[in-house]
């Protein structure tokens, strides 16, 4: 399983790195990023603003934070399904199912160099905000941010399971999945706090996990909240892992097996 | 352990070297570091492609995708390997130096058995100690290239070049009770090839003779055909099920 998952991660990289050009602009393109969240921050004056007392009172950190771990959620939701479309449309799916590797074994390990480049552009993003932008992290509360996002990972990791399951049954389900995706993170409050939703959208946005994560991280990071003041957070992300992962393990092996049995495991 | 060597060259990574894809796929495996190492120069030694293993695989002509994907179909040096349509698409020299490298290499090296998928008659009777013709999905037939051969021999074929015969004779040979089929292939200097299908009896292609000689045709050729594995396969397709011959 290890040997398997270093070779997926060495591949990754070097396909990635082969794009040379593609490589360095999604590096530079951080800085510019950050450049700009913190002239948005500028903008906004957070610090009057009710809605941002909690988080530190400032914009640039809110919208750091929120835009960096959505990058976070997309990566764990789409990855497994991109993946597999990836393998579909190469062709060389068929040639890695043919061999003694399991299909969840080439789907996590095909999954991990996007999680590794993730987490590497997300402490550029933060070291870049910190260093160059003057983030403050003096609030940090270390131990309760990990533990937010370790369970949001694990969260997604069974949502993604079940993307996945959607585009072995349905092919072209990564369209719907990026929709829904797209939509259900604006609405979770990536770039302004929910609190200004009006009763419906904070309804649904009370439905969707990532809510939870970004409020738990933002207050953990930005405004040094403890286990008590995030307790909700926590078991909201709890509840939403467990149902996840209930029907993740029920509909991705039934899913690969569907497309087993019709022969539609490499078509696309 | 079963290899599968099939022609799709999308089934590697275009943008990774032959030997970084021979790693990643001898990783899948599950070959030890060491062992797959080892087992991935000596492959690329002997598919010959020493010089260019370190080359973008997106840099490799046809037949050097076609090499590397039998390099990585023996790289557990598998008892049972799995041949599909190996040799579409590829030109003709390299086709022959594959063919030749499957014939005597490839048995020695693994000593199994080779499964080859092709609708290359030519090759299946040039490569293959048994061929199993398939008729949608189902076993139509099997045995060696020559007994398959001897299907054929249900229906004899005559070739006859003929002088001043007309087409209403050619038609009227074809109505005969004991052809098949008549066919006229060629036509040249006044000389009409025609290729005559018989059912059984070998001695019915006198009276036909003698019913062109009456007619004031002049026979200048009567050949008949050998039975051969391409007229067998027709057959064979043609037929609703046959006997299988030799060992299953």
């Amino acid at each position: 399983m290890l040997n398997t998952a270093l070779a997926f991660i060495k591949k990754d990289f070097l396909i990635m790195v082969s794009y040379r050009f593609n490589f360095i602009l999604q590096i530079a393109y951080i800085f510019v990023a950050v450049t700009i969240f913190y002239f948005i921050g500028k903008f906004i004056d957070a610090n009057s603003n009710p809605f941002f007392q909690n988080y530190g009172g400032s914009y640039f950190g809110f919208l750091l934070i929120g835009i960096t771990f959505g990058d976070y959620t997309k990566v764990s939701i789409n990855s497994f399904a991109n993946n597999i479309r990836d393998g579909q449309l190469t062709g060389t799916l068929e040639i890695i199912l043919a061999s003694p590797t399991r299909f969840l074994t080439f789907l996590l390990s095909s999954s991990l160099w996007s999680y590794i480049f993730t987490s590497i552009r997300i402490l550029l993003y933060l070291f870049t905000g910190i260093f160059f932008f003057g983030l403050s992290m003096e609030h940090l509360n270390f131990v309760p941010a990990v533990v937010i996002f370790a369970i949001s990972i694990l969260c997604y990791t069974a949502l993604g399971m079940i993307c996945s399951a959607l585009v072995l049954l349905v092919k072209k389900g990564d369209t719907a999945i990026n929709t829904v995706g797209a939509m259900s993170m604006i609405v979770s409050g990536i770039l302004f706090p929910t609190d200004i939703f009006p009763s419906l959208l904070k309804t649904i946005s009370n439905l969707i996990p990532f809510t939870y994560s970004l409020h738990g991280l933002r207050l953990s990071i930005l405004n040094g909240a403890s286990f008590e003041a995030v307790k909700t957070d926590i078991w909201a992300l709890l509840v939403f892992t467990v149902i996840f992962w209930a029907i993740s393990i029920w509909s991705f092996p039934y899913a690969v097996r569907r497309a087993k049995i019709k022969g539609t495991l490499t078509q696309y | 352990m079963v290899g599968l060597i099939h022609s799709d060259e999308r089934s590697f990574f275009w943008r990774l070297t032959g030997r970084q894809n021979m790693e990643f796929f001898a990783s899948l495996f599950k070959l030890p570091k060491q062992t797959a190492r080892k087992r991935i120069e000596e492959l690329i030694s002997i598919v010959g492609m020493e010089e260019k293993a370190d080359n973008m695989f997106q840099t490799y002509s046809t037949g050097m995708k076609q090499k590397l994907a039998i390099a990585r179909g023996l790289l557990t040096y598998p008892k049972v390997l799995f041949m599909d349509e190996a040799m579409r698409s590829i030109d003709p020299v390299s086709t022959q130096k594959i063919r030749n490298f499957v014939k005597n290499d490839i048995r020695k090296l693994t000593g199994g058995t080779i499964i080859m998928a092709t609708n290359r008659l030519d090759e299946a009777v040039r490569l293959c100690d048994r061929v199993a013709v398939i008729k949608r999905g189902r076993l139509q037939a099997c045995g060696s290239p020559d007994e398959l051969a001897r299907f054929s021999e249900n229906s004899i074929q005559y070739e006859l070049e003929i002088k001043n015969i007309s087409e209403k004779a050619i038609q009227q040979i074809g109505r005969m009770k004991p052809v098949m089929d008549c066919s006229t292939s060629a036509r040249e200097n006044g000389i009409v090839k025609i290729n005559i299908h018989m059912a059984h009896e070998d001695e019915d292609i006198h009276q036909i003779l003698q019913w062109i000689i009456n007619n004031e045709g002049y026979i200048h050729k009567c050949s008949r055909k050998q039975p051969s594995f391409e007229g067998a396969f027709e057959t064979i397709m043609k037929t609703p099920s046959l006997p299988q011959t030799g060992d299953q």
